[in-house]
């Protein structure tokens, strides 16, 4: 494609342009006249199924008390979307484009970055958003392009937990598998609980296999075990995959998903329905996010219950926060995100049981959270209900031994600002695997990569 | 246009048009900048003229006025910027958000995924046009808020009413079950409406809605087609002594609304008109739910009649369990029939890509009413929105039950007789009482704020009551044995909404666990000990499971028992996740009294809303 040479200049002054347009200031430079009016921040967030808004809503609530006390005028403003995920990016996509809805600050899912970034529906922030504690994995869902274009709020990740009084009982002597298993020893684990199994155990594991982003997740899991270093898209998001790896991949998804190890209802299973499986005992395992850990304390105790990284590779989760493009306060908007993303923010929602995106978070005593709910304190009539191991610090027990070096070392989903095309294409070729007569993996790996390559063209 | 810019031989046609906005719009900056409160409309490309070289300008105003442009175009950095370097990949598309009602989801969606594959949505390089999300909300509430909340669907101001959490995103289209949907959104909306509709004057295709007896229990081929419903259920009761009849839930799926125009017809009184149709436990929320819950219990699978679109008898086989009674459909003539319409929405302000956004709506509408677009609704089981009605799919057998012309099938539903059998539906039990138990115990803290926390979901609620129910709230704490399990936060009677938020807004977290079990007993004993069972009565507890450890055992057992004998339905919402899976205490309480139980699975809000929207004769009263 030759471009006219007027056009061409005019499209390289508009990229300077924009350039500062986009990040205000650039890396050192001048701060720019507030453009901004004082008023309503409108933050929209997905209702969090987790249900731990409460911290959320406290910590803008916090921020809002500053802005009074200092009598800017700026309030921000929490607008709830759908818990659907597939809803939440609709109604942010489709206000964004169309100008349906005012949002100054958007809470991405990280696999949607890339879209609307690319799409042009969200700011460019500047790079020192992104400083050295924020966990490197996790500050690089923030990025495309080599460009910063949101700064992680919360991450999640992977992690397999486990009944550890179960194992006792079937004599394992070593029951704290914290530092980590592979795959061959689960399956020996398991072998030994079949032999002689508890009360109500029908099978090894269960996961999140149901038709939606769970069984994207687990085979994203299962490809990037099976091949190191795979990677589905290049940098630019363009599918870059061949049938071999694919089929490498399906292969470990196939073994992954057995019947004698695997719960058959893990095919229909999302989140909730995994969770209750495991609590009701059915399974002695379970791969699942860090949420888990606080409702399944409400359960169990810590004679009973295990949490340790995921065999193999885990993938990364979490949420971003953006500025709308259209923002007509985006200095104050990025300044919001500096504060819910900021130290103490992130301490807040480590303790609230959430994956907090900061090192500091994890293993610095000088970060503490000042909101109470945060962490109930025990009561003194003994009758507090906080049942999640913490650390002598108030942190979740887990924290830095178990995920911080799981998210460390997660993996992402392919990075394209096609996901939603992806997403939908990958769970969809992969459900012939949990059907009655499942192909060989050479021919689904051959289906998929064409499916693929419509879904993701050159 | 959006979908279109990258990638796309267009695309130096794109750039010349936003370089000479840009030009167009640097000229006259100062104007675009006096003009900053109101949002500036793109010019127009092809009269924008070329001008002068931006030379003495100040940085500061090129950079604003540049944004603005931005804002403007809707363009953000990608679709310029990238001429420069990646040439070949495809942006992403223009996201068209599509509503429709719950029975329609699977057919709508399946049509959605075939139109976004298809070359229809393709461009030259492979790109797709547009990308859809499909969604579903209760009927009655999408027309509620169209209707009238609109401007809080756009913008949300308070906690209480936010369509964007509880219905879900901003239509750009709308296919509800009949077009009398539209008519009642564009007839109650007022002047301050902020989503204009634009419906199509032919449907998309048809479904009767039937009554789909068990085999053993029907009748005669010729008398199949009857003028009126309640002619086929003093027919069906006729053959069968314990037959019965059920529907779904009125207030979200439109077909059940339908039925219930048929069931109150020919001036019958909706209060004895609704005991044809009465059943133990809360009534399916989708007739395909309904369809698939029969098989639950073998003996109400044989004598249970359902009022469901024709259309399921073909498709609704869905369910988990693989045996269930064989359903002939008989045809009521007083029942109007399932019309899905293409409703076009627009937003006030949604101008940044209005001409993007109407031709990439009205190449699905066009889609959709090609022949491609009718395959989903043909496999599904619909018929010709045209003339005799007869079925889509003339290729495969008729399914068992179905007559290929059962005529006459009836006219088309009238805007008037769904608004006011809605309203007779919600008036024919007359006003509820309602016991809300709220868990302040010290495991609630982290639940407490925000619209998802536990005061937040119980004042969403209020919504369901009206000035004439009688309502209650209990903060539920305490363990000792000795104390009352909980306090009164608003004492029970009637109550402005304003009141009972103000008192639920006062409650806090108490440093205590809680007794569920003695909470419960004692909110049966009080509502039971409030007089006539005839009128509607629901207690909704609002917990996140913590102490279900006090439920176990004889605890539960006892609760269950008063449960059952009790005859108040009981609303278990837990603000945690898998609390209502099978064998937990909340699902089997919940089950034992006839109530709802909501976990953190689904959105509890609106959930909740209709548990409490059915107890009571609603705000607008």
């Amino acid at each position: 494609m030759t471009l006219p040479s007027t056009v061409r200049r005019l499209a390289a002054l508009l990229t300077v342009l924009l350039v500062t347009a986009c990040t205000g200031s650039g890396p050192g430079g001048p701060e720019t006249p507030a453009a901004d009016r004082p008023g309503d921040i409108v933050v929209a967030s997905g209702r969090d199924v987790t249900g731990k808004n409460g911290i959320r809503q406290q910590l803008i609530d916090d921020w809002n008390r500053q802005q009074e006390k200092a009598g800017t005028g700026y309030r921000a403003r929490l607008v709830e979307l759908p818990g659907s995920a597939d809803e939440q990016r609709s109604q942010l996509l489709g206000a964004l484009q169309s100008g349906s809805a005012a949002y100054d600050v958007v809470n991405l899912d990280v696999t949607w970055v890339p879209e609307f970034a690319a799409a042009g529906l969200v700011r460019r922030l500047p790079d020192g958003v992104l400083d050295g504690d924020v966990i490197k994995s996790v500050a690089d869902t923030a990025r495309w392009d080599d460009k910063v274009y949101a700064v992680p709020f919360n991450s999640d990740v992977g992690l397999l937990y486990y009944r550890r009084d179960h194992l006792r009982a079937v004599g394992v002597p070593q029951t704290d598998l914290s530092t980590g298993v592979d795959r061959a020893r689960l399956q020996e684990l398991i072998q030994s609980l079949e032999n002689d199994p508890p009360k109500g155990y029908e099978q090894g594991w269960t996961t999140q296999l149901a038709p939606y982003e769970g069984r994207t997740v687990n085979a994203v899991e299962a490809f990037a075990s099976a091949t190191p270093e795979l990677a589905l898209t290049d940098a630019e998001g363009r599918y870059v995959a061949t049938v071999e790896q694919l089929a490498e991949g399906i292969a470990e998804l196939r073994r992954r998903t057995d019947p004698p190890y695997t719960l058959q209802d893990a095919v229909h299973s999302d989140e909730g329905a995994t969770l209750a499986d495991f609590a009701a005992g059915r399974t002695a395992f379970l791969r699942h996010w860090p949420y888990a850990y606080r409702t399944l304390h409400q359960t169990f105790t810590d004679e009973q219950l295990g949490v340790a990284p995921l065999p193999g590779r885990a993938v990364l989760g979490g949420q971003n926060l953006a500025v709308a493009a259209a923002s007509r306060r985006a200095d104050k908007a990025t300044e919001l995100i500096r504060f819910l993303t900021g130290k103490e923010s992130e301490r807040c929602l480590l303790d609230a049981g959430f994956a907090a995106t900061r090192t500091s978070a994890y293993d610095s005593a000088a970060v503490k959270c000042h909101l109470t709910a945060a962490a109930p304190s025990a009561s003194p009539t003994g009758e507090s209900a906080d049942r999640m191991p913490r650390d002598d610090a108030g942190r979740p027990a887990y924290a830095g031994r178990i995920l911080l070096p799981a998210l460390r070392s997660a993996v992402q989903r392919p990075r394209t600002p096609l996901y939603g095309a992806f997403t939908q294409t990958f769970t969809a070729q992969l459900g012939a695997l949990f059907g009655d007569r499942p192909p060989s993996d050479a021919e689904l790996a051959r289906r998929l990569d064409k499916a693929l390559r419509k879904a993701l063209p050159d | 246009g959006w979908g279109r810019q990258a990638g796309d031989d267009r695309r130096p046609s794109v750039v010349r048009t936003a370089a000479a906005a840009l030009l167009a719009l640097l000229r006259s900056g100062a104007t675009a900048l006096t003009g900053a409160g109101r949002r500036p409309r793109p010019p127009g490309g092809p009269a924008a003229r070329p001008a002068d070289r931006p030379t003495a300008r100040s940085a500061t105003r090129v950079t604003l006025v540049l944004a603005l442009v931005l804002a403007a175009l809707g363009f953000g950095s990608y679709g310029i910027v990238s001429v420069t370097d990646e040439p070949s990949s495809c942006a992403p598309p223009l996201e068209l958000r599509v509503l429709t009602d719950p029975d329609l989801e699977p057919t709508v969606s399946a049509a959605a995924e075939d139109y976004l594959t298809s070359d229809a949505n393709t461009t030259g390089d492979g790109c797709r046009r547009s990308g859809i999300t499909v969604y579903s909300a209760g009927s009655a509430d999408a027309v509620t808020a169209l209707a009238g909340q609109s401007d809080a669907w756009q913008e949300p101001r308070d906690e209480g009413t936010n369509p964007q959490r509880d219905v879900g995103p901003q239509p750009d289209v709308w296919i509800p079950a009949t077009g009398a949907d539209a008519a009642r959104v564009e007839d109650a909306q007022d002047t301050d409406a902020v989503a204009r509709l634009d419906a199509d004057d032919e449907p998309l295709a048809y479904s009767p809605v039937v009554l789909a007896v068990p085999r053993r229990l029907a009748a005669d081929p010729d008398d199949r087609v009857e003028p009126s419903l309640s002619l086929l259920i003093t027919a069906l009761r006729e053959r069968g002594a314990d037959a019965e009849v059920r529907r779904s839930d009125p207030e979200f799926a439109a077909s059940a609304l339908l039925a219930t125009v048929g069931l109150y017809a020919g001036g019958a009184d909706p209060g004895w008109a609704e005991q044809k149709v009465t059943q133990p436990g809360p009534p399916s929320p989708t007739a395909a739910d309904l369809l698939c819950t029969l098989p639950d219990d073998d003996a109400v699978d044989k004598r249970a009649a359902a009022l469901v679109p024709e259309f399921l008898l073909r498709s609704g086989v869905g369910c988990d369990r693989a045996t269930r009674e064989p359903r002939i459909a008989h045809y009521p003539g007083d029942v109007p029939g399932l019309e899905p319409t293409f409703v076009r929405v627009r937003w006030q302000d949604a101008d940044r890509d209005e001409t993007a956004r109407d031709t990439a709506a009205e190449d699905f509408r066009t889609w959709l009413g090609s022949a491609d677009g009718r395959a989903a609704f043909a496999r599904d089981g619909f018929r010709s929105a045209a003339g005799e009605h007869t079925p889509l799919d003339t290729e495969g057998p008729l399914p068992t039950g179905v007559l290929w012309a059962p005529a006459p099938l009836t006219e088309t539903a009238g805007r008037d007789e769904m608004d006011t059998t809605l309203a007779a539906y919600r008036d024919a039990h007359g006003p509820g009482r309602v016991l809300f138990l709220l868990d302040s115990s010290g495991s609630m803290a982290s639940l407490w704020e925000g619209p998802s926390g536990g005061p937040g979901l119980l004042e969403q609620s209020l919504g369901g009551l009206g000035g004439r129910d009688e309502y209650g709230v209990w903060a539920v704490f305490g363990t000792s044995g000795d104390k009352s399990p909980y306090e009164t936060l608003l004492h029970f009677g009637r109550h402005t909404r304003k009141e009972a938020v103000r008192a639920v807004d006062a409650a806090r977290v108490r440093d205590a666990e809680a007794d569920p079990r003695a909470a419960l007993l004692a909110a049966l004993d009080d509502l039971t000990a409030r007089g006539p069972d005839a009128r509607p009565r629901l207690v909704v507890h609002i917990s996140d499971g913590e102490d279900d450890s006090r439920l176990t055992g004889a605890n539960l057992d006892e609760v269950l028992a008063r449960a059952r004998a009790a005859n108040v339905p009981v609303a278990m919402v837990s603000l945690e996740t898998g609390a209502c899976d099978p064998g937990r205490p909340a699902l089997r309480i919940s089950t034992a009294s006839g109530g709802r139980c909501l976990d953190a699975d689904e959105n509890l809000g609106a959930g909740l809303t209709d548990e409490v929207a059915r107890t009571g004769t609603g705000e607008e009263d």
